[in-house]
């Protein structure tokens, strides 16, 4: 029956053999030849961070995720996570309105920025307060440079919304402008 | 002509017919699992992984090993987006007629779907690469990263859960009981 198995299975292939494959260009060869200046170390440097990076979130989940969710008197750091790349394809107006239903929202001061994370003290909570005095911002493996999508720089102050654990663009989230503060203390009545 | 110039030139080449080997599969196994831009962007990381470990790819087999790389790749994209088709999914949306055109094979689809679907994601991923890339079990290993023996453990536990799921009465590996009674019922 194996054969029965598997030939059947191979008839729900998306790819059947007869479809043939793109040559890859030799300018893209070429480009990826380009990318690393020392090919013949054995450096892993860029996948084995990522994979380090991606297990220290899962540990930094576990580990704070649901007491933050609990809050209480100690509550650990705030964790969400920055969105992907997707994130500012389609933007509206900011609208106060529209930021109220937001949670959390809070204004913070970046203390360090570190690959894919941001961390931020938390000065003043607007919605959800959860008494973690500290957020960590993850942005997807490999996103670093979207964290730039809102350029946090050490010691600069934030104003940040998230809705279901991811942070809020499209000018929900920023640098703490007088501007966006106001947006902040309309919507949230504070 | 330097040294080090030379390394270089032996290295490129050997790149280049490392790519030549291995990207037909290497796209294959990409698109059946994502969509054409998402496996186009990561056969771009697989590209560099492979330029930058070329002296760790095995020589004589370098394609399950490119594989075992891709589904790394394809992983850690999907962490960073959640807007990939599943497998099953993507499953779901093969075209209909060109699954019509197996007239023999037609009709089970439905219930090999669902059955394909009710299984877990280990199982279904060993199913999946040993029908559609054909790999056996010490292929398997190497794209799994787990022991020759492990896969074909994992292998056959797949194929048991799956004949078990379709409802067929042989829970045993070919060649065992059941397995004429099982070609009746198809016939």
């Amino acid at each position: 029956m194996s054969d029965d198995l598997r030939s059947e299975l191979r008839a729900l292939d998306p790819v059947p053999p007869a479809a043939a494959m793109e040559p890859i260009p030799a300018s893209r060869l070429e480009r990826t030849m380009s990318q690393s200046t020392h090919p013949t170390t054995r450096r892993q440097a860029p996948t084995r961070l990522a994979w380090a990076g991606g297990i220290a979130v899962l540990a930094l989940v576990a580990a704070f995720v649901v007491p933050g969710l609990v809050g209480g008197p100690a509550a650990g750091p705030l964790v969400l996570d920055l969105p992907g790349d997707d994130a500012m394809a389609s933007c509206l107006p900011v609208s106060a309105e529209f930021m109220a239903d937001m949670s959390p929202a809070f204004e913070g001061t970046v203390t360090a920025v570190d690959g894919e994370t941001v961390t931020l003290s938390i000065d003043r909570w607007f919605a959800g307060d959860t008494g973690a005095t500290e957020a960590t911002m993850t942005a997807p493996s490999g996103m670093e440079a979207l964290i730039g999508g809102i350029e946090f720089r050490v010691g600069d102050s934030y104003l940040v919304t998230a809705t279901d654990g991811t942070v809020n663009y499209c000018g929900y989230s920023g640098p703490a402008t007088p501007e966006l503060r106001a947006i902040f203390e309309e919507a949230f009545g504070a | 002509m330097p040294d080090t110039d030379r390394m270089m030139e032996d290295r490129r080449a050997r790149f280049e017919a490392l790519v030549g080997e291995v990207s037909d599969p290497v796209q294959r196994y990409l698109l059946r699992r994502a969509r054409p831009d998402v496996a186009d962007d990561v056969l771009g990381d697989v590209l560099l992984v492979l330029w930058r470990r070329l002296d760790d790819v095995p020589v004589d087999d370098p394609i399950p090993w490119s594989i075992g790389t891709a589904r790394r790749a394809l992983a850690n994209r999907r962490r960073s987006d959640r807007r990939k088709l599943a497998l099953v999914d993507r499953i779901r949306a093969i075209d209909p007629p060109t699954v019509a055109a197996d007239p023999s094979a037609s009709g089970d689809h439905p219930e090999l779907v669902a059955a394909l679907a009710g299984l877990p994601e280990t199982d279904r991923e060993v199913l999946v690469l040993w029908a559609w890339e054909g790999f056996e079990p010490r292929e398997l290993a190497t794209v799994l990263g787990i022991s020759d023996n492990a896969a074909a453990n994992r292998l056959s536990r797949a194929r048991r859960r799956l004949a078990t799921a379709l409802g067929r009465q042989e829970s045993l590996p070919a060649g065992q009981d059941g397995y004429m009674d099982a070609e009746e019922d198809r016939i």
